[in-house]
């Protein structure tokens, strides 16, 4: 058997990548920091504290200790998983992003069965207008996990992107809203998005939650940043 | 994507969150209306663009006062909604008073789905869109790089041709040879009877300066102008060469990173045409057989698409291809002789046995470190083409470890412009290449090296290309060119027969010194 199709059999998926491709990609492996997921032994000692990351340790003393209960994330953010997410993002070819549906499926029923509703981080309506698609709902497009979002973002917001780590971690604006119907209260709660980096988008849209009821929110992302 | 801060930002700030439209009428003329500019009181059913299958061009409103900036941007352009910095309402005021044309990105073309902006048949895929609200969107694979075409995507473009005022005359005193004289005249008559022809020019005959009379003709008729390449490097030399003969000429520039043109004569990579339509009266193809142009239909279809076609096209290349020369109708003009006269260096062959089996002992065939070394004496700036990267590399620890000072280039090498520039000015005696130097590089009183030249990757073009390397300057006319090999192969006795064939006809023509 050759491990073309191994692969294929293994993620059992339509869109596949070839074998180049995936070794390029590098799955979060060994210790990792209970709450956001980041490998900690790729880390300086200096920015470990027992089981968690200072970036972690600085969220909790911030008062954000109960927003978010953990992160996972699969694979390490490198030049290659950018370059994939910027085709899939900015240029807007859908199908190189359905080359991770089924290892997200997959997760979402091994390890999170106790979840009662997956939501796809929303795009501000603008973001949504200009690439025409929300790249994490693409994840899970077709499956029973595809339910409406009880949360959206508000509109005139500046690209993440572009803001230094302080302006993203300080920012007291709301970020996101719950939409008028939403009912989270007691909920368990999966947000899902592509990459989690300071954690700021995610502790947001937790907050949100949270404040709207929600019993515990956690995060899946594809890459740890 | 979406430019940064053009009126497209400005309509989804607006709340336009649709791409569809209805059809009207408008004067016993069928519109289409945008969602978003829809006013009438009745609720009539929108669709993608895509829905409909022929789109009427109306005719020019004269009481319409078109902005001027629109038409320029547009003229001759085939482009997206994002990559139009104007309003959805600007557009649409120009289309109804058929100013602008629209047409669906992506129709079904006898049965077929094509995309109507890079003409791919294939490689289509769904998504779920935000514009059209379609659950099934189509989108085209293909161009996506140059921005997406959707099914929903209105291709934008203008027939509207802005009457150029400026006078443009050539300051050139040089002199053509004969055989660029006889070629020169081949191009001016196909720019003035509108047909096509290829001049066959040998490496170092000189053909950009073949150009310059029928340029100048084509301007003084005002002709909109395109000379395309399927490499950036030759753009970027072309521009400041043209520049400088036609000092009052506008000349666009047109590649990867730089793709909005200011004038109606442009230096284009063949991928950056693909946002062109029915524009250019003259359509000069440099380099008709390089990479990837001789291999990607697409672009292909991107200079068919940008070019009129009732205009002139004119193809340029040392080594065009049998099956490009089998087409019916193609008037073929030959430079065989060089610019300074001396005849092409022909290639020795030099037997090396299995030379891959030595380099990988860490040793290099004799016979070639001879060479070098007898190069090396002549103070002659030495470059050996290698047939891949790895192989490239690897000689290059081989003679690192013989105290040989070289440096090597390769497509995926970054520091690649540098390093050429060191070789140049001699900074580096040995320059170690993969077949990306094959073209376009001139270097006085260079030797030329091929090991392995027995390898699939040297055709005979790319041999013949190479061997052009050598002796290109008036002042060291001789050049040295040594195919290094283990085993004699069709395409390298092709390439010999190929360079003493051109030798003897520029010969029989009394055009050698």
């Amino acid at each position: 058997m050759s491990q073309q199709v191994s692969w294929q059999l293994l993620f059992g998926m339509k869109v596949t990548c070839c074998e180049a491709c995936q070794k390029q990609l590098h799955p979060i492996r060994g210790e990792v920091c209970l709450k956001c997921g980041r490998s900690l032994q790729q880390m300086d000692a200096r920015f470990v504290q027992g089981k968690h990351c200072t970036d972690c340790v600085r969220w909790g003393e911030r008062g954000w200790k109960d927003v978010l209960i953990q992160n996972k994330s699969f694979y390490v953010y490198n030049d290659f998983l950018k370059k994939i997410l910027a085709r899939f993002k900015y240029r807007g070819d859908v199908d190189v992003g359905r080359v991770f549906s089924s290892s997200i499926h997959k997760e979402l029923i091994r390890s999170y069965s106790f979840i009662d509703q997956v939501i796809p981080m929303p795009a501000s309506p603008e973001r949504m207008y200009e690439r025409g698609f929300n790249q994490c709902e693409v994840w899970i497009e077709g499956t029973k996990f595809m339910e409406v979002s009880p949360l959206k973002r508000m509109r005139n917001e500046d690209k993440q992107s572009k803001r230094s780590r302080e302006q993203r971690i300080n920012r007291e604006e709301e970020m996101f809203q719950l939409v008028d119907e939403a009912n989270v209260a007691g909920k368990k709660l999966l947000l899902l998005d592509d990459i989690y980096t300071t954690g700021t988008t995610i502790h947001h849209a937790a907050l949100t939650l949270k404040k709207g009821g929600a019993a515990e929110v956690y995060s899946l992302t594809l890459c740890r940043g | 994507m979406a430019l940064a801060g053009t009126a497209y930002d400005y309509e989804i700030e607006n709340g336009s969150k649709s791409m569809r439209f209805a059809s009207d009428m408008l004067k016993n003329y069928p519109v289409l209306v945008p969602e978003s500019l829809h006013h009438s009181s009745n609720s009539p059913q929108f669709y993608p663009i895509g829905h409909y299958s022929s789109i009427p061009t109306i005719p020019i409103n004269k009481q319409f006062k078109p902005n001027l900036s629109l038409l320029h941007f547009l003229s001759g352009r085939h482009l997206l909604r994002d990559e139009l910095p104007f309003t959805l309402h600007d557009l649409h005021a120009h289309y109804l008073n058929g100013y602008l044309h629209i047409e669906p990105g992506i129709q079904t073309i006898n049965g077929k789905i094509a995309c109507m902006r890079c003409g791919s048949q294939q490689s289509f895929s769904k998504f779920s869109c935000a514009r059209c609200q379609s659950s099934s969107c189509q989108y085209c694979r293909n161009c996506i790089i140059m921005g997406k075409v959707t099914f929903c995507s209105p291709l934008y473009s203008s027939s509207y041709k802005e009457k150029r005022e400026e006078t443009t005359t050539l300051q050139w005193s040089g002199k053509l040879s004969e055989g660029q004289k006889e070629a020169s005249d081949a191009v001016i008559l196909a720019i003035k009877t509108n047909q096509s022809v290829l001049i066959w020019a040998v490496c170092g005959s000189g053909k950009t300066e073949v150009l310059f009379h029928g340029l100048a003709h084509a301007l003084s008729e005002h002709k909109s102008v395109c000379i395309a390449t399927p490499r950036t490097d030759v753009v970027l030399e072309l521009a400041p060469r043209l520049e400088s003969v036609f000092p009052a000429l506008t000349i666009s520039p047109l590649y990867g990173g730089r793709s909005e043109p200011s004038s109606s004569f442009v230096i284009s990579t063949t991928h950056q045409l693909i946002r062109y339509k029915d524009y250019f009266d003259v359509m000069i193809i440099d380099e008709v057989d390089a990479f990837p142009y001789n291999i990607d239909a697409s672009l292909q279809h991107h200079v068919n698409k940008a070019r009129k076609q009732s205009g002139s096209l004119i193809y340029l290349t040392a080594t065009p291809s049998q099956l490009f020369l089998k087409q019916e109708n193609l008037q073929v003009v030959r430079i065989p002789s060089r610019y300074h006269g001396s005849p092409l260096p022909v290639p020795t062959f030099k037997w090396v046995g299995n030379w891959k089996k030595k380099i990988d002992a860490g040793k290099a065939p004799q016979i070639l470190m001879d060479w070098i070394k007898r190069q090396m004496g002549a103070k002659k700036p030495i470059l050996v083409f290698l047939p891949s990267i790895k192989m490239v590399e690897k000689v290059k620890n081989v003679f690192d470890s013989h105290h040989l000072s070289c440096e090597f280039v390769h497509s995926e090498d970054e520091d690649r412009a540098a390093k050429v520039l060191q070789f140049r000015k001699k900074e580096i005696p040995i320059l170690l290449s993969s077949t990306i130097l094959e073209r376009g590089i001139t270097i006085e009183n260079v030797a030329v090296a091929v090991l392995g030249a027995e390898d699939d990757v040297f055709t005979e073009s790319a041999l013949v290309q190479i061997a052009g390397r050598a002796g290109r300057s008036a002042s060291f006319p001789e050049g040295d060119v040594s195919f290094f090999h283990y085993g004699k192969t069709t395409a390298m006795v092709a390439a010999g027969r190929h360079i003493r064939k051109m030798n003897q006809e520029a010969k029989a023509r009394g055009w050698l010194k």
